[in-house]
């Protein structure tokens, strides 16, 4: 029964137009469009194929196999085997267009088919959503539109009028009462078609949030059921479909209907519109529970030749619902949008331990897809898995490598390789790792990748220098933020925040240059932004860089380059020597030979204070030293050790020139003994007894190591 | 299993951690025979071995565990070892309670290394030169 004056004459003039060949007509979203599309539906031959779209996950195969269920048993038959295993959604759509041939079609909610989720989501599926939608869209003679902006002039406006009068109500009245609110006045008149004349006592609730929950709490058993499972579904569904679940009888389904509780258009069953206008249905409805009956029931029809497509369809999605994702994977015939979407919210309420769980099943179906097709859940859909199970892997505290969550985070990369937002995480685990040079790569791999966009930056480098800050970790933040300008009044207090995080100097420091260098409590330091330079002042030398890390690393190069400088000197000690000694540890580990060469020739003057090596062999080794890079510009540091016997070796023995072995034995009192075997003269010589000198005819032949 | 004192196969590999590690190491730096030189608690036991891992019972990381710090890692084939004039090359077992840590079955040692009677100090460091030679640089 209709409840508005005007729907009768619009709904008659849309149909004529439709009847007379006139397709793709377009109806804005506003109050009463449901009636107006149930209206045109009833006013065209041949029961039209309806289509009511909600923004779910897997809206797009929801709309292809209930179309072509109001087709008949074999058509969904066909939509279905061409849509599961090995098929697609382009496969789906062939068989489909042809099955619709001669059928009109109405859509409620097309543009709803692109789903709702994060952007990297909507982006895992948005080639066969928009495929999807796009083949509707075209195909539909009426289609409802939910988005304001797609609409223009050609659109049809809902026109409801005013309440058609009615005996068992005075509309007027009750029209007033609710405040010319559409919503609450079919509330209301469903509240007097099930409570009786009380039902419209203005002493009721009649603001609409309060109006639900009392009418809902007002409802008989049997009919607060009905209610919601309809809002457990969450979309519509064949009413032939319904009762065959033999959840209510089919005689409150029509009371429902009869009382505007719930609607029929068409074949389709859904909610009244009003009972969407609150959130706390939600929470009065036991959803888990209305998962598991549903799930189960749906189950039950999947043998159902009749139904059997979509019933595999609603039983994977109530089994997600509950979640039980083994019994889910049973019924993910036609993919795992549901799933990575109850993923991805298990993750958002912080469950991680379940949503890695769930994306590992997401990969497990997608091996098993690859086997039929090998495009399998396609690559960014895996991409995305992968990168969120190893996410959720570690967010849940697993034990496990993060060598792990860091490869799962590259493999994700190599299937989606300009995702920045995957980017930025691989960057921060690098980093907090302690994996520095790994995430300077991949900071600047990530500017290879990622092309240009104008959220870019932010992720790249304010995300992921936010979250280090978060995280109390300066040193990786300015690593993160590296040479960037900041743009705009964030990312400027970004730098703020970073400068501040920088004071005092953290002691443990690391350059791409400098390795890890630690600075000792007491060595002075400074850091000050002058422009857009950073300024770092340690043991009095100064550097400026756009780079907080070019700065350090400068820095850190001038102290070092002073301090070999002292180091490689065999007279007294000076204070400058002892300030930086003590002031400062470079890294023995450094990329840089000549940073590590410092660093050793640092070691030898502390291992002379404790005795571990004597000032006779360190003078020793820095005589020769010295002479033979006098003497041949670029020769090769030896390696240097200690041996536990406090012997002090120099050895020389590279990839180039192969087999030729130059070592230097220092003991104690400072003599040498040594050996040389030079593969071109195809002999060795060594040493029969300790020498206070090398050689010269061993030196002269110690050209080999001068490239 | 390994047995103690049984010999490790010839065709297998064995990795040498050296010990003390260089406080300096250059770049291309390759194993000399310092690198092979016992050490004086090894020079204290009899017979003389350096310590060396079957890689087939011990990987990389299991190694550098015993040693508890970083180091260069070599390798080279036991035949090829012998060849180049070493002594035997068994396995050995390892007093608890490391015994019980993972690999610890690969532990072995490389015997003959001291200088042998009648062998010059030229004709020993030659020989370890050579030994030294059939080792490679391992990553993990």
């Amino acid at each position: 029964m209709i409840l508005f004056a005007n729907i009768e004459r619009q709904a008659a003039d849309v149909a004529k137009e439709v009847r007379t060949g006139k397709t793709g007509l377009k109806i804005a979203e506003g109050h009463g469009k449901s009636s107006l599309l149930r209206a045109i539906a009833g006013q065209l031959p041949n029961a039209p194929v309806i289509v009511m779209v909600s923004p779910q996950p897997d809206a797009h195969l929801y709309a292809m196999l209930s179309a072509a269920s109001q087709c008949g048993a074999q058509a969904l038959s066909k939509v279905a085997g061409a849509l599961g295993a090995g098929g697609s959604v382009s496969d789906g759509l062939s068989v489909l267009r042809d099955i619709l041939h001669g059928h009109f079609l109405l859509v409620d909610g097309v543009d709803l088919m692109t789903g709702a989720g994060d952007a990297d989501l909507n982006a895992v599926f948005t080639a066969v959503r928009h495929q999807v939608r796009d083949a509707f869209s075209t195909r539909a003679d009426v289609a409802v539109l939910r988005h304001s902006q797609e609409l223009d002039d050609s659109v049809v406006r809902p026109d409801l009028g005013m309440p058609l009068t009615n005996k068992r109500w005075d509309s007027s009245h009750v029209w007033q009462l609710a405040q010319a609110d559409v919503d609450m006045y079919t509330l209301a008149v469903a509240r007097r078609l099930v409570l009786g004349v009380g039902g419209t006592d203005p002493s009721l609730p009649w603001r609409l949030d309060t109006a639900i929950r009392h009418l809902w709490l007002s409802l008989p058993e049997v009919l607060r059921d009905l209610v919601g499972l309809l809002f457990v579904h969450g979309r519509a569904v064949p009413r032939p479909l319904f009762e065959r679940l033999g959840l209510v009888a089919p005689d409150e389904i029509s009371r429902a209907c009869d009382s505007y509780l719930i609607e029929q258009t068409g074949k389709m069953l859904s909610l009244a519109g009003f009972w969407h206008r609150t959130s706390d249905l939600a929470e009065l409805i036991a959803r888990r529970t209305g998962h598991q009956r549903l799930a189960r029931a749906f189950e039950t029809q999947v043998g159902d030749t009749n139904w059997s497509g979509l019933a595999v369809l609603e039983a994977h999605r109530h089994f997600s619902g509950i979640p039980d994702i083994e019994r889910a994977r049973a019924y993910a015939r036609f993919g795992v949008e549901v799933l990575v979407d109850l993923a991805r919210s298990q993750s958002l309420r912080r469950r991680f331990e379940p949503a890695s769980g769930t994306y590992e099943m997401v990969l497990a179906l997608d091996q098993q897809m690859r086997s039929m097709a090998p495009s399998g859940i396609n690559a960014r859909a895996r991409a995305y898995a992968l990168h969120y199970a190893a996410y959720n892997h570690y967010r849940a505290g697993r034990a496990g490598p993060i060598e792990r969550t860091i490869a799962q985070y590259q493999e994700s990369l190599a299937l989606w390789p300009d995702n920045a937002l995957f980017w930025s995480r691989l960057i921060s685990a690098c980093l907090i790792t302690g994996w520095y040079e790994e995430g300077v790569r991949a900071r600047s791999q990530a500017f290879e990748r990622v092309p240009v966009h104008a959220e870019r930056e932010n992720l790249l480098i304010a995300r992921t220098t936010d979250h280090l800050l978060r995280r109390r970790l300066p040193l990786q933040a300015a690593i993160a933020w590296g040479d960037h300008t900041p743009e705009g009044p964030m990312q400027e207090e970004l730098r703020e925040r970073l400068v501040e995080a920088w004071q005092p100097i953290p002691r443990v420091l690391w350059g791409p240059r400098s390795g890890r260098v630690v600075l000792s409590s007491t060595a002075p330091t400074r850091l000050s932004l002058h422009g857009d330079l950073f300024r770092i002042e340690i043991l009095g030398a100064v550097r400026d860089a756009r780079s907080l890390l070019d700065a350090l690393d400068e820095t850190i190069g001038a102290l070092a380059n002073e301090l070999l400088t002292l180091v490689s000197a065999q007279d007294e000690i000076s204070a400058r020597r002892t300030e930086l000694v003590e002031g400062i540890t470079l890294d023995a580990a450094a990329p840089d030979e000549r940073t590590r060469w410092t660093a050793s020739l640092t070691a030898l003057v502390t291992a002379v204070s404790s005795g571990a090596v004597t000032h006779e062999q360190r003078t020793a080794l820095l005589r020769i030293w010295s002479s033979l890079e006098d003497r041949f510009p670029g020769i090769r540091r030896p390696a240097i050790r200690i041996t536990d016997d406090g012997m002090l070796q120099m050895g020389w023995s590279f990839l180039q020139p192969p087999g030729a072995v130059f070592t230097v034995d220092v003991h104690r009192t400072g003599t040498l003994d040594w050996y040389l075997r030079d593969p071109e003269a195809a002999e060795s010589v060594a040493s029969d007894e300790p020498a206070a000198m090398l050689p010269e005819d061993v030196v002269e032949r110690l050209e080999i190591f001068a490239p | 299993m390994s047995a103690d004192g049984s010999p490790v196969p010839d065709d297998r590999d064995v990795l040498r951690l050296p010990k003390p590690p260089p406080i300096f190491v250059p770049a291309d730096y390759v194993p000399q025979w310092q690198d092979f030189e016992p050490s004086t608690t090894e020079k204290a036991l009899t017979p003389v071995r350096i310590s060396v891992w079957d890689s087939s019972l011990t990987t990389v990381d299991e190694a550098q565990a015993f040693m508890n710090r970083r180091s260069i890692v070599v390798a080279a084939n036991v035949a090829t070892v012998k060849a180049a004039g070493s002594g035997a090359i068994v396995y050995e077992a390892i007093p608890p309670p490391n015994d019980a840590l993972r690999g610890a079955a690969g532990h072995a040692g490389i015997e003959g290394l001291t200088q042998a009677p009648g062998e010059t100090k030229k004709g020993r460091l030659d020989r370890l030169t050579r030994i030294a030679g059939c080792f490679q640089l391992r990553s993990r």
